[in-house]
């Protein structure tokens, strides 16, 4: 079996984090979900933070909508 | 480096369980074997799988319940008021994915008391949701919205699950329009797969798929009020990468994951492990996609020992060949054997048209998308 290498491992996350800014500003109105930190939008930076209720990558089989009760939140938004 | 052994975890992140073999409608792109048979899951099945449960919730491991698998309100609600209401550690989250054809101020009553995350199958308006048809043949659309209208009536959050055909960009944003106009909480997509009995899947290439989830995020980000859980994924997965010392560190430590079991109770009590869509389904050689049954051997002794079943260990085998290979495996996870199977006949094989589709494809889409902003 052939074993990783950073190029092959690392590329599309390569990608993704030289957009950091763009993604950024995708991702923008999920607010306190996801939070670019300061520094976004340079060339080549920009990470993020803060995405509190995702410890683990969502499972396609899951589908988890915001946090807490939806019961609770019904009618908040719209 | 990554461990190049992949393994299972101890505790699943959440329990599919099939109340009922059954579905009352059918979808031409649907997996499912033995759907127009009515085989209910037992109260034994049901008591050992709780107590399971319970004993990982007194652990401190919480796990969520995902009734799936055939049409679970095919059952009535009479009998789901009894599944729902089994001993159950208090606070589990419970989640019921319907096509919402029976709907009723019954089944809400019922979600009322008990509160389950409901998540709705339809593939967009009329023209997109063409594949979901009754046993008859003609379209289910117009139930399936009539269920949805007693949800929003009676103000029941629901969740969109949808299939997409073909990765047209326009249908990407006609079908985020409908998400937000019926009322859905969030909308996932999955690409039309070939699967279990279904051998029709998309075998369009990853770009293609990946334009439509650039039209799919843009149409989110013009109106970002219905959650997109594939755009969560890649955001989950920047934020993942972003915690941590070195984003090749962290890269490491996510591609070191134990594999989420995932498992699947059948109404017999039969488990599958990791794809749910392997269920009912057997290898030629290696033998039912089961690793036990837990009327026999408790639902976490199945999972301690499933690594050792021979189909397990090819599909752990397969996810470390991932792993070792692709660039995305850290963001997918390599853990999806029923597409390798019913599109390679391979558990130990790695790309397929499906993780293109769903598993790649996002990621190279909200690439595509940010540029415009």
């Amino acid at each position: 079996m052939r074993q990783p290498t950073s190029e092959q491992a690392g590329s599309i996350t390569e990608r993704l984090l030289a957009n950091g800014g763009g993604l950024g500003r995708l991702c923008e109105p999920l607010g306190t979900r996801y939070s670019p930190k300061p520094g976004d939008g340079e060339p080549g930076g920009g990470s993020f933070s803060k995405y509190p209720g995702w410890d683990e990558m969502p499972h396609p089989w899951s589908q988890r909508a915001g946090s807490g009760d939806a019961y609770a939140e019904r009618g908040a938004s719209r | 480096m990554a461990d190049p052994t992949a393994t299972l975890a101890a505790v699943p992140s959440t329990v599919v369980i099939q109340p009922t073999s059954l579905c009352n409608i059918a979808c031409t792109y649907c997996y499912l074997p033995h759907k127009s048979e009515r085989r209910l899951l037992s109260d034994e099945v049901l008591a050992s799988v709780v107590g399971t449960v319970r004993d990982w919730a007194e652990a401190g491991r919480a796990v969520e319940i995902l009734w799936h698998s055939g049409e679970p309100l095919t059952t009535g609600p009479a009998r789901f008021r009894e599944l729902l209401g089994a001993p159950w550690p208090t606070g589990t989250v419970h989640r019921i994915q319907t096509n919402a054809t029976l709907v009723n101020d019954a089944w809400c009553d019922l979600f009322e008391e008990f509160r389950p995350q409901i998540g709705v199958s339809i593939d967009g308006p009329a023209a997109l949701n063409s594949h979901r048809v009754t046993a008859a043949g003609q379209p289910a659309h117009d139930r399936i919205e009539a269920g949805i209208a007693v949800l929003r009536r009676r103000g029941i959050p629901f969740d969109v699950l949808s299939v997409a055909y073909v990765p047209e960009p326009a249908e990407a944003a006609t079908l985020y329009e409908y998400a937000y106009e019926v009322g859905a909480r969030s909308l996932g997509v999955l690409p039309v797969e070939t699967i279990g009995v279904f051998g029709g899947g998309s075998t369009a290439a990853r770009e293609q798929w990946a334009r439509y989830f650039e039209a799919l995020f843009l149409a989110w980000r013009a109106n970002p009020m219905v959650d997109l859980r594939e755009l969560n994924q890649v955001a989950g997965y920047v934020a993942q990468i972003g915690r941590g010392d070195s984003p090749a560190l962290r890269l490491e430590e996510l591609l070191a994951r134990p594999v989420d079991p995932f498992p699947t109770v059948q109404y017999d009590g039969e488990v599958t492990v990791i794809s749910p869509d392997l269920s009912g389904f057997v290898h030629p050689e290696l033998g039912a996609f089961t690793v036990g049954n837990v009327l026999q051997t408790p639902l976490d002794r199945l999972l301690a020992s499933a690594a050792g079943v021979p189909w397990v260990r090819q599909t752990l085998e397969g996810v470390s060949a991932c792993r070792a290979t692709c660039e995305y495996a850290a963001g997918c996870g390599g853990a999806w054997p029923s597409n390798k199977w019913f599109e390679n006949n391979d558990l130990r094989s790695t790309t397929t048209h499906f993780c293109q589709a769903l598993h790649q494809a996002p990621f190279e889409g909200a690439i595509y998308a940010s540029a415009h902003l």
